[in-house]
């Protein structure tokens, strides 16, 4: 294998682009279900993998393919509850009693940085709504997962890999993030 | 949990009409935080997706009134289709 920039087999992108093809294939009669059940759970894989791909290439750098599985679901969706509760600039402040002083910590580092920015703040809200969507396509056998919702998830994770790989990775605000997921795992 | 009901309602109700529905529920799932889980039910956008601006202004509005009238818990939103029949 030629040295260079690892290639990522779980890139965000080509679960999104074999999604897509589940979500638009044409043919007679009503697309079956199974179809959008899959992009479904794909788009919240998608979206955690473009969240634990920047996560771990601002921790580990160049190694990142392998230091990237020291993150888990459960540290990437906790962390984006704290961001989207102690985070926004209008967050009140949780106080200085005791049993609030790690909720106090996070609430004083996004106010130094002027606060979680909007997009930050939809990403961290898409990634535990994916994950809601993804186990109710992989479980729940009641609901069901129309094609256009599936779609619209589609969507919603291609934002959450957009803001990923965009130059917002760098700012204070979405390095708070990564740190509270690293801190959590 | 009434009062949230009420507050979510009228914002979505002002962006997308009084067609759309909105259940509000704890969610039950071991996190060491507070979370609701708002559902909101608009018209079916048939094989289309819905407007992503419009969307993302549903779920702005939500966090805006979770953080006013909850301000300990965390709210995702779920969007469904009134014609969700698979």
């Amino acid at each position: 294998m030629a040295k260079g920039k690892p290639t990522d087999p779980l890139d965000p992108l080509f679960l999104i682009e074999h999604a897509e093809r589940l979500t638009t294939s044409e043919g007679g009669g009503r697309p079956p279900t199974i179809d959008s059940r899959r992009a479904a759970s794909a788009a919240y894989y998608s979206a955690y993998h473009a969240a634990t791909r920047g996560i771990a290439q601002s921790l580990f750098g160049d190694s990142w393919l392998p230091g990237v599985r020291w993150l888990s679901h459960r540290s990437v969706i906790d962390a984006t509850g704290l961001v989207s509760r102690l985070g926004p600039a209008s967050a009140p402040d949780p106080g200085s009693a005791p049993d609030q002083v790690r909720a106090r910590a996070v609430w004083s580092i996004f106010q130094d940085a002027g606060g979680a920015g909007d997009d930050l703040l939809d990403v961290m809200e898409a990634l535990r709504s994916l994950k809601v969507e993804r186990e109710i396509a992989d479980y729940d056998r009641v609901q069901p997962v129309s094609r256009a919702a599936a779609q619209n998830l589609l969507a919603q994770a291609k934002a959450v890999l957009k803001f990923f790989e965009s130059s917002r990775v760098d700012d204070p605000d979405t390095r708070a993030f990564f740190a509270l997921v690293a801190l959590k795992a | 949990m009434e009062d949230l009901h009420a507050k979510i309602l009228e914002a979505v109700h002002g962006l997308v009409g009084e067609e759309a529905g909105v259940d509000v529920g704890w969610l039950d799932e071991s996190t060491d935080q507070e979370e609701v889980l708002v559902q909101v039910t608009l018209s079916d956008p048939g094989e289309d997706t819905w407007d992503q601006d419009v969307t993302n202004a549903i779920r702005t509005a939500v966090r805006t009134a979770t953080a006013e009238v909850m301000p300990s818990v965390v709210a995702t939103t779920r969007l469904v289709s009134s014609g969700d029949d698979g």
